[in-house]
């Protein structure tokens, strides 16, 4: 059995490790630093219960991934959040170019937002954004064009060249 | 510009320091704990609204002994809470569960002219609870009627779709027969799990005599389950009334409205949510809007959104929106 040093060291290893990925994709889903912090938290949280086997990092990475998105699905759908307006994020640290792209694309349909964020932050394939979304490749395919083609509507081919 | 603004413009995003080694401990003891992850969470509990409910009828009271009582064209809230059932929780019951009753007396101090909207704002709620109302529209809140308890939590939706919008952002639109509904819950919260049977299809891919699995927020349980299942810190149930058992049933809707149930014949409006269940793999589909995409069939081929109520009863009125079947067609095909 580890010990609490050794599972201490391992998960800290995982949580630095993909707590970039995994903030970010939370934001991508609620819009919000608090509740994006406090969902990749809870993932992680999950991560420690469930210690599932893996046998490559990839798997690992997935995993939490499809956590993330159900976690803030859930997050999404909760009575909590149907009773409270969030405040309007401020991102006015950014570069006004970069503030004005994540708001285009975080203002588009959740269906369209999140394989966006997945294939152009994550790298992902069509196929691996289809698996932790949970819906069929071709759908992904159809969202991922329709969404390239509302942002190329809103700021032309400077989305991704 | 790098090639890939998007990325660049993401990777920038700032995040508070969540993960330092302390909140890596934290999160570690919470996951041994397993129960003992509420440190991380917001209290989600529905019964903090009830509360605030009872707030809003103790504020309520007071003013027909400040107004004029031959004003009886304007029924307040709280008569009209009254009329429908609702216990009146004591003050003491109000402070114990953690409201401030100092909001109530500063408003009836400034005059009694707030409503309904205006004092739940002020108690720092988001609602969209009707202002003056007659004794048999709904009211958020709980009431128990033939040994059931109903409770009804207000939503922040103040714009809901149109039917021209439900027709364009619905991926599937068809008719349907509930032929099993069972609770589910997940995360602290209750949530319903029905199969509907299609019987039309109007868009979508859907055919006739598919099973469709659609997931609702609300369920129908009993309290025991209930308080079993989900996170009710404040306990409710007690200063409602010590008297309930855990085998008394439990419904719980938003908005009035309630979770489908054995043999509803619905009109839905229904998009793809599947991988929303943890534990329940496949295609899974929910309405739009919650209830807006969910209408019952009212007769021959006209289906409506139900008056909400503080049962589950499904009732229409005149206000009730609805569409016959070949209004819903023209529809679909306008929107092509």
């Amino acid at each position: 059995m580890e010990s609490p040093a050794d599972l201490s060291e391992d998960i800290s290893v995982i949580v630095h490790t993909y707590s970039t990925s995994v903030l970010r994709f939370a934001y991508s889903y609620v819009k919000n630093r608090s509740d994006s912090e406090d969902i990749a938290q809870d993932v992680f949280i999950t991560y420690i219960q469930k210690a599932p086997p893996f046998d490559h990092e990839m798997q690992r990475k997935a995993w939490i991934m499809k956590v993330t998105s159900n976690k803030c699905k859930d997050y999404l759908k909760s009575s909590w959040k149907k009773r409270v307006t969030s405040l309007p994020e401020n991102l006015g640290y950014l570069p006004k170019e970069e503030s004005i792209l994540i708001s285009y694309v975080y203002d588009l349909d959740e269906k369209y937002r999140i394989p966006i964020h997945l294939y152009y932050f994550e790298g992902y394939s069509v196929e691996e954004i289809a698996r932790i979304t949970g819906n069929k490749s071709a759908t992904v395919a159809s969202w991922l064009f329709r969404g390239r083609a509302m942002l190329k509507t809103m700021i032309g081919d400077g989305f991704c060249e | 510009m790098s090639s890939n603004p998007y990325k660049s413009a993401v990777e920038h995003l700032q995040f508070d320091e969540a993960f330092d080694e302390q909140t890596i401990a934290l999160m570690i003891d919470a996951a041994q704990r397993k129960k003992a992850i509420q440190p991380f969470r917001i209290p989600k509990s529905s019964w903090r609204y009830i509360a605030a409910a009872a707030v809003i009828v103790l504020l309520f009271i007071a003013v027909p002994l400040i107004k004029d009582p031959q004003n009886t064209n304007e029924i307040t809230t709280a008569a009209a809470m009254t009329e429908a059932g609702y216990e009146i929780t004591t003050a003491a019951a109000m402070t114990e569960a953690g409201y401030e009753i100092t909001t109530a007396a500063a408003m009836t101090e400034a005059g009694y002219e707030t409503t309904t909207v205006a004092a739940m704002t002020a108690a720092g709620y988001e609602t969209t609870a009707l202002t003056t109302q007659s004794a048999d529209v709904y009211s958020p809140g709980t009431v128990i009627e033939d040994g059931t308890m109903y409770v009804s939590s207000t939503t922040s939706r103040l714009e809901p779709r149109s039917m021209n919008e439900l027709v364009n952002v619905a991926d599937n639109i068809f008719t349907g027969l509930c032929v099993s509904s069972e609770p589910v819950f997940q995360n602290d919260f209750l949530y319903t799990l029905s199969k509907v049977q299609v019987t039309a299809v109007f868009k979508g891919a859907f055919q006739v005599g598919d099973i469709v699995p659609v997931i609702e927020m609300g369920g129908r349980t009993t309290i025991g389950e209930y308080r079993k299942e989900t996170t009710v810190e404040i306990k409710d149930f007690d200063h409602y009334d010590d008297s309930i058992s855990a085998d008394t049933k439990f419904v719980e809707g938003m908005d009035g409205y309630y979770p489908l149930k054995v043999d509803d014949n619905v009109l839905l409006f229904a998009g793809d949510t599947s991988g929303f269940l943890n534990d329940f793999t496949g295609p899974l589909y929910d309405s739009y809007g919650d209830y807006e995409g969910k209408m019952y069939f009212k007769n021959e081929n006209v289906y409506a959104r139900n008056t909400p109520s503080n049962t589950d009863q499904i009732t229409f009125d005149d206000k009730s929106a609805s569409i016959s079947l070949d209004e819903l067609k023209l529809l679909i095909e306008d929107s092509k």
